[in-house]
């Protein structure tokens, strides 16, 4: 009994001494909050703010005429991806739309018997059924694998933000036969704008990642901005220090 | 003599030694995942606090008073519930069947010889016949694993929330028929929101976890808000 009094004293003082004398603990480990901006900007705006994105004293202050110009409509906000992960860890944020199509298609039937010396026509008879689809998925992703560097100023990131569109069916027919009936297939266009890349920024600050010009409906801008912010935890118990 | 010192050894020294060795702890982890719509207008000015730990649980408390107010749209507030370190899931949803094989339109089994090319012409296209059919889950889900640290202060979150809808059904063209008319198949549109997240939260901290824009309309957003917590549940003797 006076034995574990004396310990509970003496644990007290520490954890006492501990709170007053002892900084913030260091972090033993990382969690990485990943944004990217995908924003439209049209072309002569976009050709002002690119350049002025890359450059680290105008950097600041282009991302903040572009949040501007998503509040007052000039520029369209498309998607904000989001990923929280653990240091090392990949992650992954999806909005996407299942598009469906058909892949293979039956060939056209033709009847088989023909009493009375009508021949079979070589050309198809009626319609091109679908007997295989596939789905593509289209909208904006995000994989994010980040490693926390220099106590948490630096972040290195791997990263594949990926934004796909559908564009249009293509149709495609085949003639018609003597009842009239003609085959059809359609078949999609995508299109996919991707950044597969490797790079360091400085933990909270907003980055270019990617420039695309599109150009339809009217030729315009589409960029990414990237930003990581690191945010230390202190337990080692789940996940050690980082090397 | 012996004997006696290694029935000591085996049987007494260690009741005694762990006579005050206490339990491992047990907890329970619970994840909360809140689905909010709300106009792009609305969600941009809340962001910066949401992606704010000190004050995110102000920006939650805004966001609930817009639900309120019908400015935001709950769309759904998934509860899982499990054992620390075990695999638990939340659902929510609707099995959608939906074709995908089909059998051509039929033709006649026998045409008369005299008026093979009339028969034909007069026969009634039936239509394309959907044969197989496919369920596809729509609806929202919450898989989720939390880890706790054995001070309860941590916890390890792996987790995927995820909102799949229906959008529509998409006609793909097989054939025209001399009327003008199309004969065509019908597929569905499914847009599925999802995060897959690995990171280390604070027992009760939330999280702004996802952020999605909505196709139509084309000025909505959803959030994906995130709180955890771990309860101890039994410490023995």
């Amino acid at each position: 009994m006076t034995i574990r009094l004396l310990f509970s004293v003496a644990a007290a003082a520490l954890a006492f001494a501990i709170s007053v004398g002892a900084e913030e603990p260091k972090a033993t480990g990382w969690n990485v909050r990943v944004e990217v901006q995908m924003v439209s900007v049209p072309m002569a705006k976009g050709l002002a703010l690119v350049p002025a994105m890359l450059e680290a004293q105008t950097a600041e202050s282009a991302f903040a005429d572009l949040d501007k110009m998503i509040v007052d409509n000039a520029a369209r906000l498309l998607a904000w991806p989001v990923v929280w992960i653990r240091d090392r860890e990949r992650g992954l944020s999806e909005a996407i739309e299942e598009v469906r199509y058909p892949t293979e298609f039956n060939p056209p039937q033709e009847p088989t018997l023909f009493a009375g010396g009508l021949k079979p026509d070589p050309r198809p008879w009626g319609p091109d059924i679908p007997t295989a689809f596939e789905t593509r998925n289209i909208g904006p992703t995000l994989e994010v694998q980040p490693a926390v560097k220099s106590g948490g100023k630096l972040i290195e990131l791997s990263i594949v933000p990926q934004m796909v569109r559908f564009v249009k069916f293509h149709e495609f027919s085949t003639p018609k036969s003597p009842l009239g009936i003609g085959g059809t297939m359609q078949q999609p266009e995508f299109l996919t704008m991707k950044a597969t890349t490797t790079f360091t920024v400085r933990s909270g600050q907003r980055t270019l990642g990617g420039v695309f010009v599109v150009p339809e409906p009217a030729p315009h801008f589409e960029l990414f901005i990237v930003r990581a912010t690191a945010f230390p935890h202190h337990d080692s118990e789940l996940s050690p220090p980082s090397p | 003599m012996q004997r006696l010192l290694t029935f000591l050894a085996l049987y007494v020294l260690p009741v005694i030694a762990f006579a005050d060795e206490p339990l491992p702890v047990r907890w329970n982890v619970t994840a909360e995942c809140d689905m909010v719509i709300l106009p792009q207008a609305s969600a941009l000015p809340l962001l910066a606090g949401l992606n704010d730990e000190a004050k995110i649980e102000t920006g939650w408390t805004r966001l609930r008073a817009m639900i309120d107010r019908g400015e935001a749209t709950l769309a759904a507030s998934l509860l899982a519930k499990g054992t620390s370190g075990e695999k638990c899931i939340s659902e929510s949803i609707e099995e959608m069947k939906y074709p995908t094989e089909y059998d051509p339109p039929q033709v006649p089994d026998f045409v008369p010889p005299e008026k093979a090319l009339e028969t034909l012409k007069a026969w009634p296209v039936v239509g394309i016949t959907p044969t197989a059919f496919e369920t596809r889950n729509v609806g929202m889900t919450l898989e989720f694993i939390g880890k706790v640290a054995s001070d309860g202060e941590w916890i390890d979150v792996n987790v995927v929330p995820q909102h799949v809808r229906f959008l529509r059904f998409d006609k793909f063209d097989a054939g025209k028929l001399p009327t003008g008319d199309r004969l065509s198949v019908e597929q569905p549109q499914f847009l599925t929101f999802k995060n897959t997240s690995t990171l280390v939260l604070k027992n009760g901290q939330r999280v702004l976890l996802g952020v999605h824009k909505l196709p139509s309309p084309e000025t909505t957003m959803e959030l994906f808000l995130l709180r955890v917590s771990a309860k101890k549940v039994a410490k023995g003797k």
